[in-house]
């Protein structure tokens, strides 16, 4: 949780609760930039993202009764937003087939660079990121949604199994055997695109 | 602990996480668009109010259904005549009066 954002307190929930719309607005302010980086780091090629975005507060709003105040408000409202993408992504049926040949030069060379172990080489400033997360977009094509919910929080964002049990109300055994699918798979894909790239991911 | 059992998946999330796909990049605009939480709170509100109408009509008119089905059960209990016990038209044949027709074997 970054410690600049702006702390939800008792007394700015009461005043939700009892449906002052102006806190009520202020709220969604304050969340806004924690609920968007969720939407966008989990569905990042997603064009309904206000959208989606607006779900997530209306959810926060309809259940505030079921929030105890045993957690950070912060936290049940990212598990909201989580499990409101889970959903997404699980509605999101088609898996895109892609193919290392799809790539594009600058995608096939990072792909080759980090594959290799060449990551002194100096990396593309400009664009770096994005290439990565079309790279990282046709690699998690492959896995399931709760696969690459999982791997995302524990090896990108390098959340613990017990935060992310908290952020996604799975449990720690879960988290654990789905990870190790997702890392497996993942690690087979790479391992086929570096033997053969003309193969499927 | 770090899962070390796949260096392919291993290396390539480190590359990964170096290229900073895991944070939203700096100077990114995170704040709500003109406007945003209004509309999520006045549509927040419009359906609560919705909702509220929709159970005020659903309580209303199941108590009115409720009311009616009595009545109606009600009144066929008083209209419908006290049942007269019917003697049977065909007497009912006493035990004794049975008798098997006799069987001959050929």
């Amino acid at each position: 949780m970054d410690d600049r954002q702006p702390h939800i307190t008792p007394e700015i929930l009461d005043a939700v609760r009892g449906g002052d719309q102006a806190v009520c607005c202020q709220v969604v302010d304050m969340l806004y930039p924690l609920v968007i980086s969720i939407v966008r780091n989990h569905l990042p090629r997603t064009e309904a993202e206000e959208d989606l975005t607006q779900e997530i507060f209306m959810k926060m709003f309809s259940r505030m009764k079921q929030y105890s105040g045993k957690q950070p408000f912060e936290h049940w409202v990212s598990r909201i937003a989580l499990n409101t993408c889970y959903d997404r992504l699980r509605r999101q049926k088609a898996r895109r087939v892609a193919s290392f040949t799809e790539l594009g030069a600058e995608e096939a060379e990072f792909l080759d660079r980090t594959l290799l172990g060449e990551r002194d080489q100096p990396q593309p400033r400009e664009g770096g990121r994005e290439l990565a997360f079309e790279l990282l977009s046709k690699l998690f094509a492959s896995l399931k949604p709760r696969e690459q919910m999982v791997v995302r929080l524990l090896d990108l964002e390098e959340k613990s199994v017990a935060e992310v049990c908290e952020l996604t109300g799975w449990g720690a055994s879960r988290v654990r055997v789905t990870a190790m699918r997702a890392r497996r798979k993942l690690g087979e894909t790479l391992a086929r695109l570096e033997a053969d790239p003309h193969t499927q991911i | 602990m770090k899962d070390q059992s796949h260096p392919k998946w291993n290396q390539f999330s480190a590359a990964l996480r170096e290229a900073g796909v895991a944070h939203r990049p700096e100077g990114e605009d995170l704040s709500a668009p003109h406007g945003f939480a209004t509309r999520v709170v006045s549509r927040f509100k419009a359906d609560q109010r919705a909702d509220a109408t929709g159970l005020n009509l659903w309580r209303r008119w199941s108590l009115a259904g409720a009311a009616c089905a009595l009545l109606i059960v009600g009144g066929a209990f008083l209209v419908k005549s006290p049942e007269v016990p019917t003697k049977p038209i065909i007497p009912v044949p006493a035990l004794d009066d049975m008798s098997l027709p006799e069987l001959s074997i050929r």
